[in-house]
């Protein structure tokens, strides 16, 4: 007897969790500690200094789950936990889904914690940005207009996310395949991936035809700005696509190809 | 029932199993006998689907194995649980996977077992690991068991632990357990069939008690005379 796809998704993304939590535990500690850094240090010049930090600490929020994909599924075969893991009655779906999802939230926890300590360091500087957003521009732009963009460009940079995690996956997946040089078929499987992804994703978009320049001049900063939305929205979603057809792939590799 | 038709596997050049015919009957425990190399732990990642067959085919009860992991309890030789997990953990983790887990089962094992489930798997010596694997599988009333060099560098006491929990858990004519190991003597009278296995090939298989009351031998004289007409 079998128990629910739900029961079994959850134990795969709590323990996929659980292996992450140092990763986690590092970015949500720093941004804690620069949120209460400029709390000592308000009023002072050295407050404005810490935007070097959180700038550094976004990155890394970012750039700490693509470098955890090959910690979560290589880790599985370098600890022989994957006799564990392809022994359990779970599918491709649920093993990759499961570890896709922890990372997914990985890099939201870790981002959205850092954004809301740059908005605490932004807020007494507001004003003033807005101000010389509005001289640069020469319209009377309010801060709510932004909002669309930076919600959209983070949608881009989730499904990049989305995609690296796949390419990854699968490169790994391909790799699991030979019995030597599994380091090295990784790589050279990845850098396929993504040279293959780039070629079709540039087809999409010249089929879709839209224009990648974008003039944010003048008074044209309106269209502009909603051109970028609809650049970067259009992105999102070919990404997307182009990420969900390299993890179905993976899938396949999983199920039908992979054995120990 | 499990059975093997016409089963080959080859790693690369090297044949782990070259045209196997065997048939596990339910409800009994067989022992896969063998020197090393000789097919045992390949035969049970075929059951488990962990490997799939070049040729012929695995079925379980008519079944792939692909569709029957839920009925099947595996024990590998090597250490498979994650070290960063307690005893408790690794539980909660598989039984969120098994309808057949006994939580009462696994109370009175652990307590068998000498085990206390906050014990953390990585920092446990390797006969605690090797008896929180049997507990792993053994909670489950799962209808197949298969356990791949259960007893491999364990101590005495262990072992006879390990063989007691088997004995004691062993659910007659309706669970299967096959058992795979080259140290036969220790086994010997815990198994009701027996299939020796050399190189990839199938070299004996019978009923324990009648292929020793025809040879006149224990298990592991016949398995010696079998290898060496072989060679």
């Amino acid at each position: 007897m079998q128990t629910s796809s739900w029961r079994r998704f959850s134990a795969l993304y709590s323990k996929e969790l659980r292996e992450l939590r140092p990763e986690i535990v590092i970015v949500v500690a720093a941004a804690v500690l620069i949120c209460v850094t400029m709390f000592v240090k308000s009023g002072t010049s050295e407050r404005d200094l810490l935007v070097l930090p959180i700038v550094l600490l976004m990155g890394l929020a970012g750039f700490l789950p693509f470098v955890a994909t090959f910690k979560l599924l290589g880790r599985e075969w370098s600890s022989n936990t994957i006799y564990l893991i392809m022994s359990l009655p779970a599918s491709g779906e649920l093993i990759l889904g499961a570890k896709l999802a922890a990372l997914i939230s990985q890099y939201l926890l870790g981002t959205l914690v850092v954004i809301a300590s740059a908005v605490v360091w932004l807020y007494p500087h507001l004003p003033e940005l807005v101000r010389s957003l509005n001289s640069m521009t020469g319209i009377d732009m309010q801060l709510a207009q932004f909002i669309p963009g930076i919600a959209i460009a983070y949608l881009l940079s989730l499904t990049w996310l989305f995609y690296l995690i796949s390419a990854s996956f699968l490169s790994q997946l391909i790799s699991k395949l030979f019995t030597r040089f599994n380091g090295a078929i990784t790589l050279i499987a990845f850098v396929i991936i993504l040279m293959l992804g780039s070629w079709l994703m540039e087809i999409s978009r010249s089929f879709i035809n839209t224009s990648s320049s974008i003039n944010i001049v003048g008074t044209d900063v309106v269209s502009g700005l909603q051109q970028a939305i609809l650049f970067m929205g259009i992105n999102s979603a070919i990404y997307f696509i182009a990420a969900g057809l390299i993890m179905m792939i993976s899938i396949l590799v999983y199920n039908y190809r992979i054995e120990l | 029932m499990i059975e093997f038709k016409g089963v080959s596997k080859n790693f690369g050049r090297t044949r782990a199993l070259d045209a196997v015919d065997i048939t596990f009957a339910t409800g009994k425990i067989t022992g896969l006998f063998g020197p090393n190399g000789a097919g045992k732990s390949t035969s049970l990642k075929l059951i488990t689907g962990l490997n799939r067959p070049d040729r012929g085919e695995v079925l379980l009860d008519g079944r792939n194995p692909m569709d029957s992991k839920v009925d099947i309890a595996y024990l590998p030789e090597i250490d498979h649980l994650y070290p960063w997990m307690t005893i408790r953990q690794a539980a909660s983790f598989v039984s969120d996977f098994y309808g057949d887990w006994d939580g009462e089962r696994y109370k009175d094992l652990l307590g068998f077992l000498g085990l206390d489930d906050e014990m953390k798997i990585g920092k446990i010596s390797k006969g605690q690991r090797a008896k929180t694997k049997l507990l792993l599988c053994t909670t489950r009333r799962s209808r197949y068991l298969l356990l791949d060099e259960p007893l491999s560098g364990i101590d005495i006491l262990t072992r006879e632990q390990i063989i007691q929990t088997l004995i004691r858990d062993f659910r007659e004519g309706e669970q299967s357990i096959i058992i795979s190991t080259h140290e036969i003597s220790e086994i010997e009278g815990l198994v009701d069939e027996v299939v020796f296995l050399d190189r990839g090939r199938v070299r004996l298989q019978g009923d324990a008690e009648q292929l020793r009351e025809e040879r006149g031998m224990s298990l592991v004289e016949i398995m010696k005379e079998a290898f060496r007409d072989a060679n």
